[in-house]
């Protein structure tokens, strides 16, 4: 066998092997964050974070690689043993990086998997087409390629890790002042932004693997001894730090000092760093979320601190137990006896000191920004409070995480976008499902309680399944208990039964569409045209005015409907008869100009012209009505009623008796008194909404407007009063009830009985609950008189079925008859 | 057959081996045409360095005590047996000669030092008798 | 015959100490060499050194044949390494660890390594993290020595482990030796040492003291218990070809360790003025160490300061 392919072999099982918990952990993220984002409706949150979701799992197997590798095998040492065997070190180095960037591939692959299945496929800045995808591809492998530098160059995983970060914003640099060099003025398309972005980091993959290769082969070659100036002759060491100070006396009194001065001690400058990082970034914060400025230089170097500051609360958190505080080491504690929950308290108090802190520095911050007069102001500060809960959720959940999983590098990775994603998950309970407040607090509790609980079995270093056992049952809870009450009301909300769902969806099968494209009705009007070619002065004005006639005719296009020789709208082909869709806008300017003329005729009986035209306005909204009784749509159907109660109102006027016998009069008392055909459109109306609604057909392109309606109701308007998530979820249930309330009004007024019950059943459901029945419009009292068109009346369903004017309307008929001779 | 070797007792570890192989021959408990270990099975049982086993090995050769024979091994000469009681004679009167300079030198004067040998010999000839009867 | 392993004047210095100061030695093949030395006498850098981990800062060094700074893997090729502790890949199993490590070698060196580990009856599918010290002792010396190298470096492979293991050890060096290969072993369990080294090498503060085959070194080192009638009489010096490795007073008796010592000076000193008595004894390998490391057999640590002053002027501070 050849050996060099049995050594590659060898090496590449190896680094495979080493590489699996990462990529397992990482699939474990992403499928921990696609289960809560596809549970999260609201629109809001898809456009906002589903397409960057997928790019966790590139994004932080690039950076983790690296230190898993490279990092961890020198730490354990093994990168010693492995390099006592016959290994080229060119060989270590370069199976690595493969290993590593075909993990990488693998990653892109699940990545697109998970996108797909998401349904959302895309990435960010996806307008710039291939180019943006190729970046992040091509910016993934130059993250990687610097994560491998930075491990073999570096002694300390961590510190490689914090040093990767700049290094990995190296080609935003470059194009940035590539642009201010040579591009400034000129509108960058993104396209080439995107382009210019993958070349920058395709020249840095290649400079920084050749660098990291060669870091690497120096670090395993023999080492060269150390240079004579850094002996401790040389000037740098009168400026280092003295040796550390003399040992006191006597032992503190207290055992926890014992502890905070360890917890101090043990990194000090790791310390530092974070604290200092942590109160800049409240301080940003109390800046930031005072003022409104965002905007501008200063603004964007706020962010950043702010953002700094946040993941090194979470990398404090994360250190509670690693270093000094990893089980190994928390054994010289558990050797000598002390208890759990003394060396539990003794690795918090540092860091719930420091938020403490924080929080005062955000308050201090806060209060100098509000006093500047100047700047402009939001409408909702956040109390210290706030921020102080804020900080202790990051902390808290990264100190669980830095528990649960051992290795500092995943840890400190995971830590900050696990603290992310529980402080969403509080907020959205809490702003969405309503989550009571003291629920919130047991959830913000429970990571400690959960590290706590099982801090004496990380002291024993025992087996590891308990540890494991707990976090999960933890993150469960986390994740359950907020939304539990929301839950249980969204569960509990009352329905209607199956076998009334089963009825409803057979009624409905038996149905047939009317078809979906419906043509609507435009109302073209020749000022409206006159303002768009404003600039041709040669129109008269008043000619033009003087000129409309304000007949249907001239107003309005109704699908197929053409003005016939008479001057009469009828269909073209009257056997296909195409329902229409309302429009208020339409509907009320038609019934404006009818008004016109039936107050011409009320004033002159005698003017014929006046009467002729009323006479068509009545056929024209006659037929608009047969039409809309037509519609599928529940909302049509509202809008037949509209325009029925005009008719009804018109042809009952004791003046305008004589002309009850003219023909469009007869036309229209025939459909006005057609009582069973209403009910049997409102029915079907209903039922095929609802159906349309539980199982829509595939989309069209006029669908697209239909989203958001139910019949060409607005639903978003509807229910106004439930919490925003909880409507998402119980909506189903209240449109059935409607549905079956609504037949039966529709049964009962049919068989003559009592409507009342039905309809207060309907204010139930449809109005405010702070609105009595006497007061609602489905009670008697606030019946408009004729035709409404306010907002809120037009999205009530049902309201005015079978009302007086129903009764008025078949008086009509059976007065008419009568009257014929 | 058992050997033991002390490292620290002063006595060089070869010259253990060899003279505990003398006083097996000498016991009769290695017999003439007996096969001794190899070198490296010595050196295995006794965890010595078979350089050492060699050198013992190599100055037994050279005593006459024993021969190699090809494709058999180290076996006990015949005449073995009285050479290695005359050998074991002379070790053991330089052990005497030790104790007797050290006798001397401590400030015992000759008489005292015989009777003290008389003693001796004669508490521990009456045990010896009991057990062990003088080889032939 | 070539040596195994030549060493020429190696420096090594580090930040703020001198790790080896000029050291020279060669080995022959087919033997076992021990070097002893204190915790921090720099055995283990010139162990590194030797496999190649690090670079003198002036010197030579060859290990077969080969400088291992220049030529690093073909010196591991032929080399099997036991350091102190090694850092096994832990979640890997033993049987996994030979597999890996046997696409680096030659063929043979699998059935060889499962061999041994059968001989030692370790289990091939346990993981290495759940073995015990001596079990993975023995999983690394196996690995070592798989390939059949012609130089077995040990680096206190037995710190720690029970005399089972212990002895197994001893027992594949002897083995290797017994083969005319070459075991270097850097030990502290002297007592092993002082039965299966062939040579000794004693490295005390960067230099090696000595470097002789350990029969000549216990044939020559004497410990002279020298009985006076006065602790404040002076003995006559002993002067080359002998020399005193350590010398303390303790109440009228005066003790010495030293080297090449003949019977002449014997009776020289014993017929001195005030000298009532004088005896031998010949010396341990440990406490042969201990003398040439400490200069003395059972002071403390004192022995840098006492070495300005002699034994006489040390009484009389005691005295007044």
């Amino acid at each position: 066998m050849n050996p060099m392919s049995s050594s590659l072999r060898g090496l590449a099982w190896k680094e495979t092997r080493q590489v699996v918990p990462l990529v397992i952990m990482l699939l474990g993220v992403a499928v921990l964050l696609f289960v809560l984002w596809s549970t999260m409706s609201a629109a809001q949150t898809m456009a906002n974070f589903g397409h960057y979701i997928p790019l966790v799992l590139p994004a932080l197997f690039a950076a983790g690689v690296g230190a898993i590798l490279v990092g961890q095998e020198k730490e354990n040492r093994t990168m010693d043993w492995c390099s006592s065997l016959p290994i080229s070190p060119s060989l270590i180095v370069l199976v690595k990086l493969a290993v590593a960037i075909i993990g990488l591939l693998v990653m892109w692959v699940c990545c697109a998997l998970i996108g797909s299945l998401a349904g959302n496929s895309r990435l960010p800045g996806h307008e710039a087409g291939v180019a943006n995808s190729l970046y992040w591809f091509t910016h993934s492998i130059f993250i990687l390629c610097c994560g491998f530098y930075t491990a073999w160059r570096m002694k300390n995983t961590f510190a490689s890790l914090i040093v990767l970060i700049p290094l990995a914003a190296l080609p935003y640099l470059a194009t940035s002042i590539y642009y201010s060099l040579f591009m400034t003025g000129r509108h960058v398309s993104l396209q080439e932004s995107a382009w210019l972005l993958t070349l920058a980091s395709a020249i840095g993959i290649i400079v920084m693997a050749w660098m990291g290769y060669r870091a690497g082969i120096r670090d395993l070659s023999p080492a060269r001894p150390e240079l004579e100036a850094t002996g401790p002759g040389h000037w740098l060491a009168a400026w280092r730090p003295a040796h550390s100070l003399p040992v006191p006396e006597t032992p503190f009194r207290y055992p926890l000092s014992s502890l905070i001065w360890q917890s101090i001690h043990h990194n000090r400058m790791t310390l530092t760093l974070l604290i200092l990082a942590m109160l800049s970034g409240a301080f940003a914060f109390g800046y930031m979320a005072v003022s409104s400025q965002s905007s501008d230089e200063f603004g964007m170097v706020m962010v950043c601190t702010f953002v700094a500051g946040a993941i090194a609360t979470s990398w404090l958190g994360v250190f509670v137990f690693h270093g000094d505080g990893s089980a190994s080491r928390l054994r010289f504690l558990a050797d000598r006896g002390v208890s759990p929950t003394r060396a539990w308290i003794g690795r918090h108090l540092i860091g719930l000191s420091a938020i403490a802190v924080a929080m005062i520095a955000f308050l201090i911050s806060s209060f100098l920004t509000l006093r500047n007069p100047a700047d402009n102001r939001v409408d909702v500060v956040p109390s210290m409070a706030m921020v102080g809960a804020g900080l202790w959720v990051i902390y808290a959940v990264s100190q669980a995480t830095s528990q649960w999983i051992r290795i500092l590098a995943a840890s400190a990775f995971i830590a900050p976008i696990l603290s992310g994603v529980a402080l969403y998950w509080l907020g959205a309970a809490a702003i969405s499902s309503n989550a009571p407040f003291w629920l919130l607090a047991v959830c913000c509790l429970l990571p400690m309680l959960a590290t706590w609980l099982m801090m004496r079995r990380f002291m024993d270093n025992s087996a590891k399944w308990p540890i494991w056992a707990c976090g999960v049952v933890t993150t469960v809870l986390f994740l359950v208990l907020p939304i539990l009450p929301f839950a249980i009301d969204v569960a509990s909300f009352p329905g209607i039964t199956p076998s009334a769902r089963a009825s409803l969806a057979a009624n409905s099968k038996k149905l047939s569409s009317t078809g979906n494209a419906q043509p609507m009705m435009r109302a073209s009007v020749p000022l409206e045209y006159l303002q768009q070619t404003q600039h041709k002065t040669d129109i008269n004005l008043t000619e033009l005015v003087a000129s409309q006639r304000f007949l249907p005719e001239d107003y309005l296009e109704i699908g197929d409907i053409a003005p016939d020789d008479t001057g009469v709208l009828r269909a073209s082909n009257p056997d296909n008869r195409r329902p229409l869709r309302a429009d208020r806008y339409i509907l009320s300017r038609s019934i404006e100009f009818a008004n016109y003329f039936r107050y011409l005729v009320t004033q002159n009986p005698e003017d014929s012209d006046a009467v002729e035209s009323l006479g068509k306005w009545i056929d024209a909204l006659t037929e608009i009505a047969v039409r809309l009784r037509r519609s599928d749509r529940w909302y049509d159907q509202h809008a037949a009623d509209n325009v029925e109660i005009w008719l009804t109102q018109t042809l009952s006027r004791q003046d305008l008796m004589e002309l009850r016998s003219r023909d469009f009069s007869q036309r229209a008392i025939a459909v006005l008194a057609d009582q069973a055909g209403r009910s049997a459109a409102r029915r079907r109306a209903v039922l095929l909404s609802w159906r349309r609604e539980m199982d829509p057909p595939p989309m069209e392109h006029d669908r697209a407007k239909d989203l958001d309606m139910f019949g060409g109701f607005r639903e978003n308007d509807w229910f106004l009063w439930y919490p925003q998530e909880k409507v998402h979820w119980i909506q189903d249930r209240l449109l059935d009830r409607l549905c079956v309330a609504a037949l039966q009004l529709i049964d009962a007024a049919e068989n003559g009985q009592d409507t009342l019950p039905m309809r207060r059943e309907l204010h139930e459901l449809m109005d405010d609950p702070s609105i009595p029945f006497a007061n609602s419009w489905y009670g008697e009292r606030l019946q408009p008189r004729g035709v409404s068109y306010g907002n809120q009346f037009w999205n009530s369903p049902a309201v005015r079925w079978y009302r007086d004017w129903e009764n008025q309307a078949k008086e009509l008929a059976s007065s008419s008859e009568s009257e014929e001779p | 057959m058992f050997f033991t070797v002390d490292p620290s007792n002063g006595v060089a570890i070869y010259a253990q081996i060899v003279r505990q192989i003398k006083f097996a021959i000498a016991e009769q408990t290695l017999r003439p045409g007996q096969l001794l270990p190899s070198v490296r099975q010595l050196a295995t049982q006794l965890a010595v360095n078979p350089n050492t086993v060699a050198r013992a090995y190599l100055e037994l050769q050279s005593d006459g005590i024993t021969e190699t024979l090809r494709g058999r091994g180290v076996v006990v000469c015949k005449g073995a047996l009285d050479r290695c009681r005359k050998q074991r004679k002379s070790i053991i009167a330089g052990r005497v000669e030790s104790v007797l300079t050290e006798a001397l030198q401590g400030g015992l004067t000759a008489d005292e030092i015989r009777g003290i040998v008389e003693q001796q010999l004669g508490s521990l000839a009456d045990s010896m008798s009991k057990t062990s009867s003088p080889p032939d | 015959m070539t040596s195994v392993i030549t060493a020429e004047q190696l420096t090594m210095r580090f930040r703020g100490c001198d790790a080896l100061r000029g050291v020279d030695f060669t080995i022959e093949p087919g033997s076992v060499f021990a070097l002893l030395g204190e915790n921090g006498a720099g055995k283990t850098t010139m162990i590194r050194i030797m496999t190649g981990f690090q670079k003198p800062t002036s010197g030579q060094c060859t290990v077969c044949g080969l400088d291992p700074t220049r030529h690093p893997l073909e010196v591991r090729r032929r080399v099997g390494y036991v350091s102190d502790s090694p850092a096994l890949y832990d979640w890997m199993s033993v049987g996994e660890i030979g597999w890996f490590t046997a696409s680096f070698f030659p063929k043979g060196f699998l059935e060889y390594y499962r061999e041994s580990i059968r001989r030692y009856e370790i289990p091939e599918d346990r993981k290495i993290r759940h073995l015990s010290k001596g079990q993975r002792a023995k999983v690394a010396l196996s690995l070592a020595l798989a390939h059949d190298p012609e130089l077995l470096i040990l680096d206190e492979p037995t710190s720690g482990l029970d005399p089972m293991v212990r002895r197994d050890f001893l027992e594949s060096m002897i083995d290797r030796a017994a083969s005319g290969r070459t075991v270097f072993l850097s030990s502290h369990q002297i007592s092993e040492v002082e039965r299966v080294a062939d040579t000794i090498a004693i490295l005390h503060e960067g230099k090696l003291r000595i470097v002789a085959p350990l029969n000549e070194l216990k044939q020559s080192m004497t410990e002279l218990t020298v009985s006076l009638d006065d602790p404040l009489v002076a003995i006559p010096t002993i002067d080359t070809p002998a020399e005193v490795m350590c010398d303390e007073l303790l109440g009228r008796q005066r003790r010495l360790v030293v080297r090449d010592f003949t019977p002449e000076m014997h009776t020289k000193l014993a017929s001195a003025t005030g000298v009532t008595g004088v005896s031998e004894r010949p010396l341990s390998l440990e406490e042969i160490f201990i003398a040439c490391t400490k200069g003395s057999l059972s002071r403390p640590a004192s022995a840098p300061e006492s070495a300005d002053e002699t034994p006489q002027e040390t009484a009389m501070e005691a005295a007044s």
